[in-house]
C-alpha cells in the first residue's frame, strides 16, 4: 500500500482533489474528441472546396464533377468511419443504463434516417421538376441544417454546451449559404463550416491536454 | 469538528469515489478502463476498491463479454450518498473555518 495515497487531507485540499479528479476523469474520456473534429474539419474544407471547384473558377479551372463528387463522398465516408472508430474507443469500458442506451440508439438512427429522408425529399422534388440550380442549393443546405440540428440535439441530450454552439453556428452558415447560392455556398461551407471544426479541434486539444492531475500516479 | 468518513477521506479512495460519482446512476465502468482513466496501478486500485466494496460503497459485478470475464464497477446508492455527505461535510468545515 502506498502511504502517500493514504495520508489525510485537509478539507480544502480534499475538495480541490474532488474537483480536479472529476475534471481530469472527463478530460481523459474526451481525448479523441479533437481528432474527430480535425477529421470533420478536413472533410469539410477539402470536400466542399472540391465541389466548389466544379464551376466556381471557370474558365481558368474546372474540376470534373465526377472527380469532385467522388472526393466529397469518399471524405464523408472516411469522416463517418473515423468518428465511429474513435467514438467507440472513447466509450469503451462503460456500460450505460438501458435508458441511456435507448437515447443513444434513437439519436443514431434518427441521424442516419434523417440523411436518407433529406435525400428522398430532394429526389421527389426533382421528380416534380425542381430546377437544377435550386437543387444545387437545397441539397447541401438541407444536409447541413440536419447536421446542425443533430449537434444541437446532442449538446442538449448530453449537456455539451460547445456542441450547441457549434450546431447553431453551422445552422447559420447553412442558411447564409442558401442566400449565397451555387457555387459559392460551397466556398462558404468549406471556410466557415470546415474552419469552425478545425478551430474546435484546436480548442478541444488544448482543453484535453491542460490541467491534468500531476504527481498523483498510483 | 465533524468526523469525516474515513473510508472516503484518503487520497486514493477519494479519487476513485469522485471519479465513479461522475457516472450516471446505473452506469458502470470496467476495471481496466477505470485504472486507465485514474492512472493508478492495478494493485493499488484493487486494494482500495476492496475497502470500498467492504464498506458497501462500491459494487463489483463480474460479467462476461463472450468468453472473457469483465469486471464492472459502480458506486452503490450508499456509496453515492456517502460521497455527497462527505463533500457536504467538507464544505461545512470550510464555511465554519475563520
Amino acid at each position: 500500500m502506498d502511504d502517500n495515497e493514504d495520508r489525510p487531507l485537509d478539507p480544502a485540499a480534499a475538495l480541490a482533489l474532488v474537483a480536479s479528479q472529476q475534471d481530469d476523469f472527463e478530460r481523459r474520456q474526451a481525448r479523441s474528441v479533437p481528432w474527430i473534429l480535425l477529421a470533420w474539419g478536413i472533410v469539410w474544407v477539402v470536400g466542399f472546396l472540391a465541389l466548389w471547384s466544379i464551376d466556381a473558377l471557370r474558365p481558368a479551372f474546372a474540376l470534373p464533377a465526377p472527380i469532385a463528387i467522388g472526393i466529397f463522398t469518399g471524405l464523408m465516408v472516411a469522416g463517418v468511419v473515423v468518428s465511429a472508430i474513435l467514438g467507440i474507443r472513447m466509450g469503451r469500458g462503460f456500460r450505460s443504463t438501458p435508458a441511456a442506451a435507448f437515447t443513444g440508439k434513437v439519436f443514431g438512427i434518427t441521424c442516419s434516417a434523417g440523411f436518407v429522408a433529406v435525400y428522398l425529399l430532394g429526389a421527389a422534388l426533382l421528380q416534380h421538376g425542381m430546377p437544377r440550380d435550386v437543387a444545387n442549393v437545397l441539397f447541401p443546405v438541407l444536409f447541413i441544417l440536419l447536421v446542425a440540428l443533430m449537434y444541437v440535439m446532442a449538446g442538449a441530450i448530453w449537456h455539451v454546451k460547445p456542441a450547441v454552439a457549434l450546431g447553431t453556428w453551422i445552422a447559420v452558415v447553412a442558411l447564409v449559404g442558401a442566400f449565397v447560392g451555387y457555387p459559392h455556398l460551397y466556398l462558404l461551407f468549406a471556410l466557415a463550416g470546415g474552419g469552425v471544426f478545425l478551430i474546435g479541434a484546436v480548442v478541444m486539444a488544448t482543453w484535453a491536454r491542460t490541467g491534468r492531475l500531476k504527481g498523483l500516479n498510483g | 469538528m465533524t468526523d469525516l468518513d474515513p473510508v472516503i477521506h484518503a487520497q486514493a479512495r477519494l479519487r476513485i469515489v469522485a471519479a465513479l460519482a461522475t457516472l450516471d446512476e446505473g452506469e458502470s465502468i470496467t476495471f481496466p478502463r477505470l485504472q486507465e482513466l485514474l492512472d493508478m496501478t492495478a494493485g493499488n486500485l484493487s486494494t482500495h476498491l476492496r475497502k470500498l466494496e467492504d464498506a458497501d460503497y462500491v459494487v463489483v459485478e463480474k460479467a462476461h463479454a463472450g468468453r472473457t470475464p469483465v469486471t464492472y464497477l459502480a458506486l452503490t446508492k450508499r456509496g453515492r450518498r456517502a460521497f455527497e455527505d462527505y463533500t457536504d461535510a467538507l464544505r461545512a468545515l470550510l464555511e465554519g473555518a475563520p
